[in-house]
């Protein structure tokens, strides 16, 4: 879905927000959160719970102008990565998954692939850390200190 | 894999004070089309065939939630033994409760529970060790199919919905559990089923 898509998608919602969704569009909304935010709709007991998703999606739209980037590596439903050798056992769902952890995990434990929905035929390759502030000023041949200048009255 | 498959106690019956068992269940819980369980990457523990280690969908699927009300949610929920000539097996009844009658929750609930085969996740109040007995499913390994259904309008329990008894005959074991390491890593394995891969 287009960012403009999106946007037209949801001008056309927006139209009938004061009275009850109908079913269709609450079928809409939920793609279109999912589309727009990157995750998924989860729908409560709460009466306004789609009413709140367009407003989320509204602000979210005006704050970022983008849609969600799409993610590379998605795990199948219900499977968690939970591993006491990886990330210090760090619990990690397809919310708070980055394609930079499931390469790494895949890497580590290729034998799980089985578990993910969608992986990319080139693994993703980890982003390069930028370096540690106290190794900057290490490496740094000689950190001038910045000049004072004179207040010249003018 | 052995010829015979043994039937041999290996614990005491008796009772721990730290962990009696407690009645009843949560008010909450899952239920999947089995058509949508993808039973080739199903993990059960190495130390305890009755523990699902993980349980995942296809994909584009999702598990489904079950809310009840009252103060006995799932109420008639049981698991009686069967007789067989050979072998004994168990069969459990799941009642649930819908409390609902319109075109919507006829055409996505009531018709398909009516003629599909289910796999449910329910939550236990009885806990276990470290939150392992929480989890209970039922159909894993014959589906959950409906045995009974009602829809009295009259209904003071069901305020004129329906009641829907799904049940797993014949299944080779009294309970299987769904508990991954911890509490915390199958609390999030529950809420991943939830979520529907794209």
């Amino acid at each position: 879905m287009s960012l403009d898509e999106a946007k037209r998608i949801l001008e056309d919602v927006r139209t009938r927000f004061n009275s009850a969704f109908s079913p269709a569009d609450k079928d809409t909304i939920a793609r279109l959160y999912e589309a727009v935010m990157g995750k998924r709709f989860r729908a409560t007991t709460c009466q306004r719970c789609y009413h709140d998703a367009v407003i989320e999606i509204t602000l979210y739209l005006r704050k970022n102008n983008i849609m969600a980037q799409e993610k590379a590596y998605i795990m199948k439903s219900g499977f968690v990565i939970s591993c006491p050798d990886f990330h210090n056992g760090k619990i990690f769902t397809n919310e708070n998954l980055t394609d930079e952890i499931a390469a790494e995990y895949l890497e580590l434990y290729p034998n799980r692939k089985q578990f993910f929905a969608r992986v990319p035929d080139k693994p993703v390759k980890k982003a390069q850390e930028p370096l540690k502030t106290d190794e900057v000023i290490k490496d740094t041949p000689k950190a001038k200190k910045p000049r004072k200048t004179k207040k010249t009255g003018k | 894999m052995p010829s015979t498959c043994e039937s041999l106690i290996a614990q005491d019956i008796s009772f721990a004070c730290d962990k009696l068992s407690v009645r009843g269940m949560e008010a909450d819980g899952l239920i999947m089309n089995r058509d949508d369980i993808d039973f080739a990457s199903t993990v059960f523990d190495s130390n305890n065939p009755n523990i699902i280690k993980t349980l995942v969908m296809k994909a584009t699927k999702k598990a489904y939630e079950i809310a009840q009300l009252g103060n006995t949610p799932f109420t008639g929920l049981v698991s009686n033994l069967n007789v067989g000539t050979y072998r004994n097996t168990w069969t459990h009844d799941i009642p649930i409760a819908v409390l609902g009658d319109d075109p919507d929750v006829v055409e996505n609930i009531i018709d398909p529970l009516s003629n599909g085969t289910f796999v449910l996740i329910l939550r236990s109040k009885t806990k276990g060790t470290a939150g392992n007995g929480e989890y209970k499913v039922y159909g894993y390994a014959q589906g959950c199919r409906a045995s009974a259904g009602t829809n009295d309008k009259w209904s003071e329990d069901t305020e004129g919905g329906y009641l829907i008894t799904l049940q797993e005959a014949n299944a080779p074991k009294a309970g299987l559990f769904f508990y991954n390491t911890d509490k915390a890593t199958t609390d999030a394995a529950y809420a991943a089923l939830k979520v529907a891969t794209p």
